[in-house]
């Protein structure tokens, strides 16, 4: 038989079909399987709490609400600046929250409250990305609204993203195994009597209090001022938001124009020593600004606060790039009467 | 785009649909205007660089051609060559040049300070400058004509498979194949498929795990010794063996169901006796380019020892600086460097204990001493990769000075905990890991040099379930959020 022959060509067809199917029936019975375990799984837990809290306020109870990411809720305390302001706030940030996600939470937000005024923080290093998809999964784990988590892959997902997230056994893979390594490490632990040991990285403590903020006391490594600052290298002189950003930025301005809240912008602070890394912010300052100004958004951004007036000192960050409660203290009575100052009219 | 996205699955279905319904002859526009595609969804921008690498080649190697004279010809080459790699410096070495000088009047007490250009590093650059420099070089040595097609040398520079991290192609393997006829054949296309499937395998199930355990602990060092840092050297030296074998693998795979053959870059490494056979199996194609283009110009070993050495030296320190522009990549080419001169002086004495001790006459003392020499030779690769890998010359420094930490309590049962669930990595991914990495070791140990050969001349049963075992672990155990970029990309 020749090796091109049409005869030789359909054996190999047919026995390439076989192996397809047989792969694929595995692949899709696995599937189902990671999907089950992946369910009984648990979630980011400050995460969690915070929506838990969420979805138990009474309707309607709500002047402020905080969106952003972990920028958001290491930066903002609600009873903290209500207590100052008088404005019965909720923090909703999610880590790495993008303006994508932002939108789809405003969207649930509105479903329940009413929110005169949404402050939202605006980290410019998640501004600049077209998806991510770790932080669309830490939304959907706490979002309880199937039928927005549908309208946020069908608008938001790139085609790659969401054929992963079409197939069970990619989608739930990771939840699969943290569930197999719990599993493993118990029986581990139970057969062997040790005990887990964290690597002391931190010389504090984290806990999630209430209203959605995040407590830390962490003050931040002295490794983190030079040898893994992350801002190392930064240099901003080319930074433009990412086209999905922009879009769903622009979609957040309209979104709440329609529900009567006002928008406030802030960018919250980096450590000061970080701050010295990155050249070029005043771009990125630039162009948060101009955006803000162009839809008539009041904007404040805490890098350059804290230049201008030293408001923060090392102790004040819990790593290079968010506060920690000593920071939250200053910069919440600052923006506060900032507040009063420049956005609350009455 | 990424070998391990869905968007090369796509491109890669529809140039392979499209290369065979085109006709002969246009297809070579296909797979330039494919390749460059490929190329400008990374930076558009810098495209530019790779056509006027390839312009440059084209116009020197036919000047060479037809120039009269050796010296005309020697000007038109050292013209040519200084313009290639004066691009890859200012991209690559700039900063790391204008550092190291300024360190170094620093230490004569004259301090000024070092202007850092904003400067990104082209993707792929060491690898398509590599290649298009080796083409006129060998039109200049007489080892092959100029070809008169622009197109299929264009094609021959930055055909996709293999364009941002080789294997570094030679022209005379290479070339003739874009003026051949390739007709659709179902058993190349399968034959492709799987050794694509292979290298997914090695990438998203090994690579892409262990990087994650890796980086924890190199990223970090300073936390950790002992156990963690034996093991996350280990690891990375699986994983750039996995991440780069895994690249050539879908290189070779993707460009023969397009009815091309790319070279062997990866032959089976960990199982060298010495380290000279390392270097024969391990990225044949750059060793070779430097033994060709660096190692035998400089003298090779024509000119008595003492030189061999030296070339060999200079050989491998240039080779680490490709790798990367920093010290620790030098040192790293250097330490390999050290080890080949170290082998020369002593395989005669090895020789000749051996054959007293009738090594070779034995078959058990000789897979004895096979199974020893390979081990040890691991372990320099092993150690040479910590420099490769170490974020700074400090930290390499730090690994290797903390490695033993905590010797006595390695085998207890805390410990051995606190190590497997303190790495990034939980206990069932290790498990994933270790059968993966056992699969692959024992595959290549068990198969010879050609996997697929030898897999495919056994019975059905065992060829299904062999990729059968490799898809499933893609499907089901492979990295796909997050995953990382081949790390012979930044070269």
């Amino acid at each position: 038989m020749r090796e091109n022959s049409f005869i030789s060509n359909f054996k190999i067809i047919i026995k390439l079909l076989i192996f397809v199917l047989v792969i694929g029936a595995v692949f899709f019975a696995v599937g189902t399987k990671y999907k089950q375990a992946a369910e009984k799984n648990e979630v980011n837990a400050y995460t969690k709490s915070r929506f838990d809290d969420f979805y138990a306020l009474e309707k309607n109870s709500l002047d402020i609400v905080y969106v952003g990411s972990s920028h958001s809720y290491c930066t903002f305390d609600p009873e903290r600046i209500e207590s100052l302001t008088g404005l019965k706030g909720f923090q909703m940030g999610t880590p790495l929250q993008h303006a994508d996600t932002t939108y789809f939470e405003l969207k649930e937000i509105y479903n329940y409250q009413s929110p005169k005024y949404v402050v939202m923080e605006l980290y410019w290093d998640v501004l600049d990305d077209d998806f991510e998809p770790k932080q669309a999964d830490s939304f959907f784990e706490v979002l309880n609204n199937d039928a927005l988590k549908e309208e946020y892959i069908k608008e938001v997902f790139p085609l790659g993203a969401k054929a992963k997230y079409a197939l069970p056994a990619v989608r739930f893979q990771q939840e699969y195994f943290a569930f197999k390594d719990k599993e493993a490490e118990d029986e581990i632990k139970e057969k062997t009597g040790v005990t887990k040991t964290v690597i002391q990285k931190s010389n504090g403590t984290e806990y999630y209090r209430s209203s959605g903020y995040t407590y830390c006391d962490t003050v931040i490594a002295e490794s983190e001022y030079d040898r893994t600052n992350q801002f190392k290298n930064f240099d901003d002189k080319n930074w433009e938001f990412s086209k999905v950003q922009l879009k769903y930025l622009e979609k957040i301005v309209e979104l709440c124009d329609e529900k009567g809240s006002e928008l406030v912008f802030v960018t919250a602070p980096v450590a000061n020593v970080s701050m010295e890394y990155i050249k070029n912010y005043d771009k990125v300052h630039e162009k948060l600004s101009s955006f803000a100004q162009k839809h008539n958004i009041p904007y404040i951004d805490y890098n350059i606060v804290n230049q201008q007036e030293k408001l923060l000192e090392h102790e004040n960050f819990r790593d290079d790039a968010h506060l920690n409660d000593s920071g939250v203290g200053i910069v919440d009575t600052h923006f506060s009467h900032w507040l009063k100052d420049n956005v609350m009219h009455e | 785009m990424l070998f391990n996205s869905f968007n090369f699955i796509v491109f890669f279905a529809a140039i392979t649909i499209l290369y065979y319904i085109f006709p002969y002859k246009l297809r070579w526009v296909l797979l330039l205007a494919g390749s460059y595609y490929f190329y400008m969804c990374w930076k558009p921008e810098f495209i530019v660089l790779l056509v006027f690498i390839t312009f440059l080649n084209y116009i020197s190697a036919r000047a060479i051609y037809s120039a009269g004279g050796k010296k005309n010809k020697k000007t038109i080459l050292f013209i040519s060559l200084v313009l290639n790699f004066g691009i890859l410096f200012v991209f690559k070495y700039m900063n790391f040049f204008s550092q190291s000088v300024s360190d170094a009047m620093a230490l004569l007490d004259m301090h000024y300070a070092v202007k850092e250009f904003d400067i990104i590093l082209p993707m792929g650059i060491s690898f398509f400058t590599f290649q298009a420099a080796s083409y006129t070089i060998d039109v200049y040595k007489g080892k092959i004509k100029p070809v008169k097609h622009y197109g299929k040398f264009s094609l021959f520079i930055s055909f996709f498979p293999q364009l941002v991290a080789g294997p570094i192609e030679r022209s005379e393997n290479l070339l003739p194949q874009f003026y051949k006829k390739h007709r659709f054949s179902m058993a190349k296309t399968v034959d492709g498929l799987k050794i694509m499937l292979w290298g997914f395998f090695k990438k998203v199930v090994i690579a892409d795990r262990a990087a994650i355990a890796v980086n924890t602990v190199f990223n970090g060092c300073e936390y950790y010794s002992g156990l963690y840092l034996v093991l996350a050297s280990l690891l990375f030296t699986v994983q750039i063996y996995c991440d780069f074998s895994g690249y050539s693998d879908i290189a070779k795979g993707s460009a023969k169901v397009l009815g091309f053959d790319l070279m062997d870059n990866f032959k089976r490494p960990f199982i060298s006796k010495n380290i000279k056979e390392f270097w024969k199996r391990w990225h044949v194609s750059l060793s070779s380019w430097f033994m060709d283009y660096v190692y035998i110009p400089l003298g090779g070993n024509r000119k008595g020892n003492l030189m061999k050495y030296r070339n060999l030296l200079i050989t491998f320190m240039v080779s680490g600086l490709w790798h990367g522009a920093a010290w620790t990549f030098v040192i790293w080419g250097g330490i390999h460097g050290v080890l080949l001169v170290v082998y020369n002086i002593f395989a005669p004495a090895l020789y000749k204990i051996k054959t007293a001790l009738g090594i070779d006459k034995s078959r058990i003392l000789s897979s004895a001493y096979g199974f020893f020499a390979a081990v040890v030779t691991f372990g320099f690769v092993v150690f040479a990769f910590i420099f490769f890998r170490a974020n700074s010359l400090e930290d390499a420094l730090y690994i290797i000075s903390h490695m033993l930490w905590n010797f006595r309590i390695w085998n207890t049962p805390q410990y051995l905990f606190d190590v497997f669930t303190g790495m990034g990595i939980g206990i069932f991914e290790w498990k994933i890991l270790i059968c993966a990495v056992i699969f692959l070791m024992g595959t290549e140990i068990l198969c010879g040099e050609d996997i697929h050969k030898t897999i495919g001349r056994r019975n059905i049963i065992l060829r299904l379930a062999f990729y059968g075992i490799a898809a499933l672990f893609v499907l089901l155990a492979g990295v796909f959020y997050n995953a990382g970029e081949f790390i012979y990309f930044q070269f």
